[in-house]
């Protein structure tokens, strides 16, 4: 016995996202109404939820604000009772400006964490093989325009780019004399592009001047971007010398990875009562286009090092969001909403690291209004979710793809079954500035 | 302001955050755990790599170590020096990764790095000791005790002379021998597993289907396949023993031995040429070597020496498993399966269909924590360096299949253990 060739894959499982890496925090009075803003508009964070209603808006508006997320995960297997994911706070921004240009004609920009995620484990954790850590950042960029075809009627769009930043580490199942095993980090960055466009319209309203109910429809859509990581490199530490050729201690790789398109339809109606107080219902349904995010894959430089190719097989889902604020003389603003999360991943594909599940959040925040031209947000969602059957369907693989059987089934070789408990709090604040001559009126009664 | 502030203080405050789930806790079911005993070969010893050895905590880790640990109960076992009686390990060289024996006293051609045998492994095994791992490395169940085709005598000299592994147990001696059996009844079980026969189809295999007879001793023929009648009673003496003590346990089957590394890694695929075997022992046929045959791992050093390429020079029959043979051995341990599966119902006890299970590794691979496992050598992350037996991650598999076992049919709740914290093959 002489040689041997060994055939040591890098490890069919699963580099995967969990369904939460679309940040839903991008405006806190939406955040507050359960998400729901794409027919309400009131405030620079339109550029991001329907730039269409950056017509509704006068003059010069900033919006600043910061999430703080805080998600708590415990995950229990058959072997061990439990186990905390030791993931830190997760601390996304945002920047909105829309400006007035003419009556007509609005631009806007924005910056903001659309796409995150970050999961991570104790180093002797039971999953280390499937996943120790795991991180995604994004920003946006976006430049909007917005022009009111119509008194009732306004149209936007805006260019998107992306740039994204990918990280993740996992236990390689190699032993030596000196090493317990192996560890695998990659880390790749990248940028791509894509554009967004809306249409508000606010095409009913009851009422008199001093108490009406008005009605708007707003509809968005922003296309999927695909962030190309170019300059991917893999470092592999602990490895027995013998393997070295396979896993170098440095080796470069490629891999895409596609952020979904979004496409709502939002309805809202406000109730108002001279300036005495106003009630608005917001709906919003989103339709998150999960299965453009089809193949996770790695293709290393360095020929010997096996490619690894993790197929994710995501719906698309939809996603209900509800939410209302009560405003009391233009100052004082309570909010309140809910929706329901639904998750992109088949039951046999969810991940460890930040399981997913169909679920209720609910969400509430407040508004105060200090000045005709500063006012801040603050937020709050509340997530908690538990499941007890989990299982990820472990399957044969061959060169990156799954075997069949005679009959075109993939060969099921095992299951890592799980529950899980999660709770996540989310704290958001932002402030408000607007600039160039205040006008009496409230920003949103633009008729 | 205020107001805001202490609305959100009430917010934090309810938002509870604790997710961690309370530990595990061991019950027995209607089982009593106290004082578990295992009773087996090689697999129950903790033999790999071809020697017992402890360096890594290997036989620390045997199967019935890990279910006793997981049972949470005091486990006895005839602990080896680190490095036992010498074991096979790995090198790299020229780039390529080579299978380096142990030592071997009675050739002079052994590789520098061949590993001896520990300096305490000439005085290991204090038998005064009441341990509660009874597994000896080479037993075969229809040794364990005498009568049968086997004589007393004979059964006396496999087990003190020819066997170092079992020097742990006092076997008497010929006039007045202990058997294993009589340890059996001795060791005052409340619980056990019984991993018993291996030997009776194994050490025929991989002679290549040869009894291999001690000519200094007529009728002792320390390989041959157990006659299936002899197995079959004395297994049931074995039961009936702990039946006697009152004891709960496990059986468990044997793998089909043509499915292990062994007999599928020396393949005419791997060897790329035609081989010329000589069939089994009763026979002068010379042939060339189809898919339907095995070449053992053995043969590997014979076709290095060009042993196996011409006609004139087959491969010797004991380096081969033909076609016949391994029709003989697999349908004896089908036999004995069946008996063992009816003899653990007859007597009321689990079983672990350990022959299923290598099924499934083979048919499919086994993942677990993410691992990926087949019976492939050395790449599969199941086999040891020998081919035979199963490496740390191979006995925590075969431990987790036990405790599975065990929790259905007695109601325990005994947690299986995370198959990656054990170790693999250990590269260079």
């Amino acid at each position: 016995m002489r040689r041997i060739l060994l055939l040591l894959l890098l490890g069919t499982p699963a580099i995967t996202f969990a369904g939460g890496f679309q940040l839903n925090l991008q405006g806190l009075k939406a955040v507050a109404m359960g998400g729901a803003f794409a027919g309400v508009g009131t405030d620079a964070t339109t550029v991001f939820f329907n730039p269409a209603a950056m017509s509704n808006l006068h003059n010069h508006n900033f919006t600043v604000g910061v999430n703080i997320v805080d998600a708590n995960v415990s995950i229990q297997t058959p072997e061990v009772a439990n186990t905390d994911q030791t993931s830190g706070k997760g601390t996304p921004i945002h920047f909105y400006y829309s400006g007035q240009i003419t009556d007509k004609l609005h631009l806007g920009f924005l910056v903001n964490n659309q796409f995150g995620s970050a999961a991570s484990f104790a180093d002797d954790w039971q999953g280390r093989y499937i996943i120790q850590n795991i991180s995604l950042r994004t920003f946006m960029f976006q430049p909007s325009i917005s022009y009111k075809l119509h008194d009732k009627i306004s149209i936007g769009a805006g260019f998107v780019y992306g740039l994204g930043s990918f990280t993740t580490e996992k236990a390689v199942p190699l032993s030596s004399n000196t090493t317990d095993e192996g560890k695998a980090h990659l880390e790749g960055s990248g940028d791509g592009v894509g554009y967004n466009f809306g249409i508000y319209s606010q095409f009913l309203t009851l009422g008199d001047d001093i108490k009406n109910t008005k009605f708007a429809i707003g509809v968005d859509y922003r296309s999927s971007i695909g962030i190309d990581l170019t300059n991917g490199e893999a470092t592999f530490t602990d490895i027995p010398i013998s393997l070295r050729d396979k896993f170098p201690e440095k080796t470069g790789f490629v891999s895409k990875i596609t952020l979904p398109s979004v496409f709502t339809i939002g309805l809202s109606v406000k109730h108002t009562v001279d300036k005495k107080w106003s009630l608005v219902f917001a709906y919003d349904l989103n339709m998150t286009g999960w299965s453009s995010y089809d193949t996770l894959a790695f293709d290393f430089k360095n020929d010997e090092t096996p490619d690894s190719k993790q197929i994710q097989d995501w719906e698309n889902v939809m996603t209900h969001r509800l939410g209302f604020d009560f405003t009391y003389e233009e100052k004082y603003s309570v909010r309140v909403g809910l929706y329901q999360d639904n998750t992109p991943m088949k039951d046999n594909l969810v991940s460890p690291h930040l399981p997913g599940v169909t679920q209720v959040a609910y969400t509430a925040g407040l508004g105060y209004k200090i000045n005709e031209k500063l006012s801040i947000d603050f937020a709050y969602i509340r997530q908690s979710a538990s499941r007890d059957d989990v299982s990820i369907a472990q399957f044969k693989v061959e060169d990156g793809n799954y075997v069949h059987d005679s009959n075109g089934n993939k060969i099921q070789t095992g299951d890592f079954k799980y529950k899980f408990n999660r709770k996540v709090n989310v704290y958001g604040l932002a402030l408000n500035i607007m600039f160039g001559g205040a006008k009496k009126e409230p920003v949103a009664s633009v008729e | 302001m205020k107001k805001i502030g202490i609305i959100l203080l009430v917010f934090i405050t309810l938002s509870c955050t604790k997710t961690q789930y309370d530990d595990y806790e061991t019950s027995s079911g209607n089982a009593d755990f106290s004082n578990y005993v295992a009773v087996g070969n090689s697999l129950t010893q903790g033999y790999q790599d071809g020697g017992m050895h402890n360096e890594f905590g290997q036989q620390d880790n045997s199967y019935p170590a890990i279910i006793a640990r997981q049972m949470g109960v005091n486990f006895i076992q005839p602990t080896v020096p680190p490095l036992g009686q010498g074991y096979m390990h790995l090198e790299y060289r020229n780039g390529e990764i080579e299978v380096i024996k142990a030592y071997d006293a009675d050739i002079t051609n052994n590789d520098p790095t061949a590993i001896d045998d520990d300096p305490g492994w000439i005085a290991w095994g204090d038998t005064a000791i009441q341990y509660n791992n009874l597994g000896v490395s080479g037993i075969k169940l229809v040794n364990c005790l005498s009568g049968g085709k086997n004589t007393t005598i004979n059964f006396n000299l496999l087990q003190t002379a020819l066997n170092e592994n079992g020097r742990f147990l006092n076997f008497g001696d010929a006039i007045n021998p202990i058997t294993y059996l009589d340890h059996i009844r001795r060791s005052k079980a409340t619980f056990f597993t019984c991993w018993l026969g291996n030997n009776d189809v194994l050490g025929w295999s991989t002679e290549g289907g040869d009894n291999d007879s001690i000519e200094s001793t007529p009728g002792l023929k320390l390989t041959e396949l157990s006659d299936f009648i002899e197995f079959r009673d004395k297994y049931d003496s074995v039961l009936t023993a702990f039946v006697a003590m009152g004891s709960k346990g496990v059986c468990a089957t044997l793998p089909d031995v043509t499915s292990i590394p062994y007999f599928n890694t020396v393949t005419l695929e791997a060897v790329n040429d035609d081989v010329w075997i000589r069939e089994g022992a009763d026979t002068s046929v010379v042939r060339l070597a189809t898919e339907n045959d095995l070449l053992l791992l053995t043969a590997s050093d014979e076709l290095a020496e060009g042993i196996g390429k011409i006609q004139s020079k087959p491969l010797p029959h004991t380096v081969v498993l033909d076609k016949d043979e391994i029709f003989i051995v697999q349908s004896r341990t089908n036999e004995i399966n069946n008996a063992i599966r009816l003899l653990a119902s007859k007597h009321g006890f689990a079983l672990a269909d350990m022959n299923q299970f290598m099924k499934t590794l083979t048919n499919t691979g086994i993942s677990y924590d993410g691992i990926d496992f087949s019976p492939d050598y050395i790449e599969g992350g199941v086999f040891s360096l020998d081919g035979v037996h199963p490496n740390g991650r191979g006995y925590a598999l075969i431990a987790n299949e036990f405790i599975r076992v065990i929790n259905d049919f007695y109601g325990s709740s005994i947690q299986t253990v995370a198959v990656g914290n054990y170790r693999g093959i250990t590269f260079p």
